[in-house]
């Protein structure tokens, strides 16, 4: 194996790369800047929730049942939507990097084949319900708005609409090769 | 500075050369890729700094965050990224032997990027001169299974050095 002790020659003594103190800077700054945006992220989805649960409060004295139905669903879907994707980070971040890589690599790929699950069911559910919500309130909007005011909020619903479709798309897409190259078998 | 973030300074500057290594053999030789692995294998260490208990050698644990974290976050190159960094590769260097000492790195990075995930690890580890006792640990298979690994991959990639 004379051969394979050139070549671990050659990889230990391929360009040095070294620490620097600016690279060490920057790295700390990053690490300080994950820190206070996860702390601001949990503040912007606990308000989400609150404002929306608060508004659903706030209509229920509201005495269309075809109005509450409808932003029922809507609200209902994204507050499930928001939990579901908040159980799943805490399960990613629950992964332990300590452990060795054949118990975090089947760690890992238990998460991804649970956020499969989220994205082919309870994604499309949530989406469906939200799109019904919005379907049933159409009419309600069409007579008390402008047509104008009644024509931008459905257009730009619309828009909304592909705009997450194609984030989702590209978010699945990514988490399925991932699950994928994580069970080709060793 | 804290006493954590001292800490955390000398790990880094201790153990940023063969961490970037190990990164670059895990994309295949890709500066760019590797920097950004090599950047989320150091905001693990300081994310996971206090559950170091002295129970594995630091370098061992560092080398676990490390091809954990190079397994997560591992994307697919794009082909247009891979030509790129064949090209300034070729570029940067005039003399002879450097360009062939490049072109060998070229090929061994290749030939490694052509293995899976776990045996990569292993042959990384093995490249950096690491006892297969602490692989095996690192990457959770036994130490005679390790061993038998190891054997094969060397020989496997040797031949696919040689033959490139």
């Amino acid at each position: 194996m004379d051969n394979f002790k050139e070549l671990q020659n050659k990889w230990q003594n391929q360009t040095k790369v070294s620490a620097t103190e600016d690279g060490f800077q920057t790295l700390l700054k990053n690490v300080k800047s994950i820190e206070n945006k996860q702390k601001t992220g949990n503040i912007v989805l606990t308000l989400t929730i609150i404002i929306l649960v608060s508004f659903l409060i706030y209509v229920s004295g509201y005495k269309s049942a075809t109005f509450m139905l409808g932003i029922g669903l809507m609200i209902g879907s994204l507050v499930i939507r928001i939990a579901v994707e908040l159980f799943s980070l805490k399960k990613l971040r629950r992964i332990n990097f300590n452990k060795d890589s054949s118990t975090f690599k089947s760690d890992l790929t238990n998460y991804y084949s649970f956020r499969k699950y989220t994205h082919y069911l309870i994604t499309p559910i949530a989406l469906v319900t939200y799109v019904i919500g919005f379907v049933i309130l159409l009419p309600q909007f069409k007579a008390t708005l402008s047509h104008g005011f009644y024509l931008y909020i459905l257009f730009s619903a619309i828009v909304l609409l592909i705009i997450f479709c194609f984030f989702m798309y590209k978010q699945v897409k990514n988490e399925l090769g991932k699950l994928k190259q994580l069970q080709i078998q060793d | 500075m804290g006493n954590k973030e001292n800490t955390y300074q000398k790990i880094y500057d201790e153990n940023y050369p063969k961490v970037m290594r190990l990164c670059m053999g895990y994309t295949g030789g890709n500066e760019s890729l590797a920097k950004d692995l090599v950047q989320e294998t150091f905001i693990k260490i300081w994310q996971n700094l206090d559950q170091f208990r002295n129970e594995s050698a630091i370098g061992t644990w560092i080398y676990r965050i490390c091809v954990n974290t190079c397994l997560a976050e591992i994307k697919r190159e794009r082909k247009k990224d891979r030509e790129l960094q064949i090209e300034s590769l070729q570029v940067s260097n005039s003399d002879d032997i450097s360009v062939e000492k490049e072109e060998m790195l070229i090929q061994l990075y290749s030939c490694i990027n052509s293995l899976n995930s776990t045996n990569k690890a292993i042959i990384l580890l093995e490249l950096e001169g690491l006892p297969q006792l602490e692989i095996s640990e690192i990457i959770g298979i036994k130490h005679e299974a390790i061993r038998t690994r190891v054997h094969r991959i060397k020989q496997q990639l040797t031949k696919c050095v040689n033959n490139g």
